[in-house]
């Protein structure tokens, strides 16, 4: 037997997102999957395993920019702040030295690639 | 935002990275001005003066700042009474008891960081509170030992700090924050700085103004006594 998704909740019923976009300052280029964990190790570590899941934290794999060494992590509109601080707390990528920089927070991922990414929108080439 | 680190080492003294690569990573971050400090150790400190001063860089203030470690009351207004009048900012390191209360009721000092290092409790009290209050004296927050701590150490660290942001917040002294960096990988986006302040239950407007405000009047008001605009001790109260 197949199982169902359960349907959508209205958007009254969801909890509000707020997409905050990070850049990783370092020397030399950094592997995507070690900035992933150290993100993952620095948020628990700092907030704790009840906190991570009060904030509703998710470090989105597939907006990250290797060239730009920016991407976005999406947690709960209460817990920006939570989030930059825990940020703070990564000091090393593998044996690279990182500083982990909050450059904004925004409610949509357009328009957080828009407003923080550079990416333009179609409409904006008229 | 005018955003000030108020501590960071260079090689000029402990640190790590020279005084260029800090200050133009500290403007990469969003600082507009850094205090680059050097450890008492009973030099004349006219070398150190010196590099600070040859430093230039578009668009930061560059500070000059000093700080002390006492072993008592007395060691520390020795000290103090030595380098008050070359750096604009005076900072001493608690964490005794006796020198956490003697820096509190010193006019002359500008920041007592970290209370409570080294100790089990939060290194302050009410009469020190009170002083710092009316002496002006700033209790510090210094990143650096609650990023280079983890798990129970820093957990402790966290909630001494967290007491003291209390306490400073209910008995009005003015609270300023810094990275403490000795190398430019510990500094931090000013921001991030507030966010944890914030944390730990210190107001927004209170923890912007601990790395905007407060650092800013201090080394203005420094700059001023050491010109021979204002003479410390004395206020004008009108025309």
């Amino acid at each position: 037997m197949v199982d169902k998704k359960p349907k959508f909740l209205s958007p009254t019923l969801r909890y509000k997102k707020r997409y905050v976009a990070y850049k990783a300052i370092s020397e030399k280029n950094v592997d995507f999957q070690d900035l992933y964990n150290a993100i993952w190790k620095s948020l628990v570590e700092y907030l704790g395993e009840k906190g991570v899941s009060e904030t509703r934290i998710w470090v989105i794999k597939n907006t990250y920019d290797t060239e730009k060494k920016m991407g976005l992590i999406r947690c709960a509109h209460t817990g920006t702040d939570n989030v930059r601080a825990g940020l703070s707390f990564v000091q090393k990528v593998g044996d690279i030295p990182v500083v982990v920089q909050v450059v904004g927070v925004s409610g949509t991922i357009k328009a957080a690639k828009q407003k923080f990414f550079g990416e333009r929108s179609l409409e904006s080439y008229t | 935002m005018d955003f000030t680190d108020s501590q960071v080492f260079t090689n000029a003294c402990v640190g790590e990275d020279s005084i260029e690569d800090m200050v133009s990573f500290a403007k990469k971050l969003g600082y507009v001005q850094i205090v680059v400090n050097c450890n008492y150790d009973g030099g004349d400190f006219r070398e150190f003066l010196k590099k600070v001063e040859e430093v230039k860089i578009e668009g930061i203030d560059i500070v000059a700042g000093i700080s002390i470690d006492a072993k008592d009351a007395n060691d520390m207004k020795q000290k103090i009474s030595k380098v008050r009048d070359r750096f604009p900012v005076v900072i001493v390191r608690g964490g005794l008891y006796n020198v956490n209360r003697a820096a509190c009721e010193d006019a002359r000092v500008d920041v007592l960081m970290n209370p409570h290092a080294g100790r089990i409790d939060n290194g302050l009290d009410e009469p020190c509170l009170k002083a710092a209050r009316k002496n002006g004296v700033a209790i510090g927050v210094n990143f650096r030992p609650i990023l280079k701590s983890y798990r129970k150490q820093r957990a402790f660290l966290l909630q001494n700090v967290a007491t003291n942001l209390e306490l400073c917040q209910e008995m009005k002294v003015r609270v300023v924050g810094c990275s403490g960096a000795q190398s430019k990988w510990e500094m931090r986006d000013p921001r991030q700085l507030v966010a944890i302040s914030d944390s730990f239950g210190l107001d927004l407007g209170r923890g912007y103004s601990s790395l905007t405000t407060t650092p800013k009047e201090i080394i203005e008001k420094n700059r001023k006594i050491m010109r021979g605009d204002a003479v410390r001790g004395v206020k004008v109260i009108g025309d």
